[in-house]
């Protein structure tokens, strides 16, 4: 019975989606992104894609060659998740240094905003764990325990200053 | 290599980066790489900005 709940869990929350995606496609006018945009933005999917693929080789190869000295300090869970989030860092801050991040009429402080509660909404049971002693468990780092909201706290906060970075450069644009 | 001739022919026009940006429905970020030389348009998009100018593709894009 618990194994049709959770398969049920799963497909409302696709359904959602689904429903958000098809509603906001239809909502939508005209174009999101014009020709430079989608340029730069194949170009950070290109640099996000290679800078994943040599950090899970690097990885792979660390923990496979001497996997104990590793899981001393970071279990592959937290290793594999940060390459995962590295790359969505390296197309992020690519594409938002570019100009491409946003649509031609996309308002940063949405995005800002977003990106502000997701940090908060990590930070808190980050230094709550910290607090407690059970960020790491027996000294290792894992994804499941505190890993996942440190990742979160660093990927959101690295995309936060770039974001205001280049508002700050684009200001300076204007006004030269 | 900047395109100095676009940006005059939009000063000319009293026209900001944002305006033109609007009227060939582009982002801000575009017009200023084009005019920096850090963008190659497209031919349609050169199109766009003489129409926006007043200009001809010559005029503008023509070395």
């Amino acid at each position: 019975m618990d194994k049709y709940a959770d398969v049920l869990v799963y497909v409302t929350i696709f359904l959602i989606i689904a429903v958000v995606a098809v509603l906001t496609r239809r909502n939508s006018t005209g174009k999101n992104y014009d020709e430079m945009q989608l340029k730069i933005r194949g170009d950070a999917y290109k640099y996000s894609a290679m800078t994943m693929l040599l950090l899970m080789a690097a990885a792979t190869m660390a923990y496979s060659l001497d996997s104990k000295a590793f899981e001393k300090y970071v279990e592959p869970s937290f290793a594999f998740a940060a390459v995962l989030f590295c790359g969505v860092m390296v197309f992020a801050i690519y594409a938002i240094v570019k100009g491409a991040f946003f649509s031609i009429d996309g308002k940063s402080t949405r995005y800002l905003a977003l990106c502000a509660v997701v940090v908060l909404t990590n930070a808190i049971p980050m230094v709550t764990s910290i607090v407690d002693g059970t960020f790491m468990k027996d000294g290792v780092l894992s994804f499941e325990n505190g890993g996942s909201n440190l990742l979160c706290v660093i990927c959101f906060t690295a995309v936060i200053c770039a974001i205001i970075g280049k508002t700050i450069a684009n200001k300076k644009e204007m006004d030269e | 290599m900047k395109n100095l001739r676009l940006k005059a022919a939009r000063a000319a026009k009293d026209l900001s980066q944002d305006e033109l940006a609007a009227l060939c429905n582009v982002s801000r970020q575009t017009i200023s790489a084009i005019e920096k030389g850090d963008y190659n348009p497209t031919i349609n998009l050169c199109i766009a900005i003489c129409k926006a100018l007043d200009k001809t593709l010559d005029e503008l894009f023509w070395e």
